[in-house]
């Protein structure tokens, strides 16, 4: 039973983790390999912030024995994730945009256009953390209230392994050239936040606020049983859900096929083809000290 | 500050709070008018299958191996959900329960739902 306990908490830990440590990871790389490591102070800030305030919320709802209602919670969840999704497609263009200047000739003098204001890289990191926060600490406290170790061990180690994995990532994905790498990130955080979108819309079909809960589409809750390994590993880093509904599914095409094309489609050095509107290069570069609102870079 | 006004002062600091997370919590009869459900592997036992009407607060118990979830249906509805109760920990939800529905408790140990029907009688 020990082995059980540790494991079964592991796991949890593990899929709850491992979905913001992914983004937040491609945020750093992003930082890191553009040279704006003046940015990392408002990323670990949103990070912080976010941790801080689901450990402290958590907290006060376990060990008061209260909870929250369960509509308020699922309305709060839903609402969360589709507000993440929102940024986190706003930073994928405006990565794609920067990845444009940067391989071309404007390269050395790009560094305005790729600041992206310090709040929204707070803020993006904040909800990128905070939406499982909240149910991660409502997870995790629980676990330090139960009798023995093992329970807190394995969802402590499941959150760490989640955040190495992360980093073992972040650690690959610097070394690529810029152009991979931007293609890679992008696409990887546009398969996250479709699958986002979709547990989104569970939790709002579950509040009773979108009808539908009951229109199963499918059922393969045998074949990635959540209890196993890699069932663990497809929710925590696709929100692979076995069971979704219509609308989950139909929601999470209708979102992941244009954007993906769209971000996919190559725009070349040629016109402007990005559906995005985009400041003229020309005007960055004419005034690189310039700081572009919170607001206009990822619009 | 006069006393009623102080007091009035200490009761909000007290009540502020509390109204803040208590929007799903018991009647006040908290830690007696709780109802443990034992989610196993293979079953799902809650201490009673007959509850009256009203809030109740029922706290999960996972003594199976891997993670499990409870439900409460409320005319095949879901009504209220905890997920992510790991082997070994408890976690607890409240439900308004009302006479002259179907009801049911569904525990999700590994994902597989064992459910059993409850009553409400007043």
């Amino acid at each position: 039973m020990i082995s059980d306990i540790l494991s079964g908490n592991f796991l949890i830990g593990l899929r709850e983790g491992l979905e913001a440590a992914l983004v937040v990871s491609i945020l750093v790389a992003y930082l890191k390999k553009t040279g704006r490591t003046d940015r990392l102070p408002a990323l670990w800030l949103g990070v912080g912030s976010a941790i801080g305030l689901s450990l402290g919320v958590g907290a006060l709802l376990v060990f008061t024995s209260r909870e929250l209602s369960f509509k308020a919670q699922e309305t709060f969840g839903g609402v969360m994730s589709i507000i993440a999704v929102g940024f986190v497609t706003a930073m994928v263009f405006w990565m794609k945009r920067n990845s444009r200047t940067l391989s071309g000739d404007l390269k050395g003098k790009a560094d305005a256009a790729l600041t992206g204001g310090a709040l929204a890289m707070a803020s993006t990191a904040f909800l990128a953390t905070g939406r499982e926060g909240l149910e991660t600490a409502l997870f995790l406290w629980p676990s330090l209230k139960a009798t023995g170790y093992d329970a807190a061990l394995g969802a402590i180690l499941g959150i760490v392994s989640a955040v190495v994995l992360a980093y073992l990532l972040y650690r690959r994905s610097i070394h690529l050239n810029l152009a991979a790498f931007f293609k890679v990130t992008g696409a990887g955080l546009v398969v996250v936040a479709a699958g986002v979108l979709a547990y989104g819309l569970h939790d709002l079909q579950e509040a009773g606020v979108l009808p539908g809960i009951a229109n199963q589409a499918f059922d393969v809750s045998s074949a990635t049983p959540p209890s196993s390994w890699y069932g663990s590993l497809l929710k925590g880093i696709f929100n692979w859900q076995p069971d979704p509904t219509w609308l989950q599914v139909v929601a999470y095409l209708a979102y992941l096929v244009p954007v993906l094309y769209l971000f996919l489609r190559p725009t070349g050095g040629g016109p402007v083809t990005n559906p995005e509107p985009v400041a003229p290069p020309a005007r960055v570069a004419a005034d690189p000290d310039r700081h572009p609102t919170p607001l206009e870079i990822p619009s | 500050m006069t006393r009623p006004a102080r007091l009035r002062a200490v009761s909000l600091l007290l009540i502020g709070p509390a109204l803040l997370v208590a929007c799903g919590s018991s009647d006040g009869s908290d830690a007696s008018g709780t109802v443990e459900v034992v989610s196993t592997d293979s079953a799902c036992t809650p201490a009673t299958t007959t509850f009256a009407p009203g809030k109740v607060k029922l706290s999960i118990k996972n003594a199976g191996s891997s993670a499990t979830e409870l439900y409460v249906y409320e005319d095949g509805k879901v009504l209220a959900e905890v997920e992510n109760v790991g082997p070994g920990t408890s976690r607890s939800l409240s439900a308004e329960l009302e006479a002259g529905k179907d009801y049911e408790l569904s525990c999700k140990p590994g994902g597989t739902e064992i459910k059993v029907p409850i009553s409400v009688t007043g």
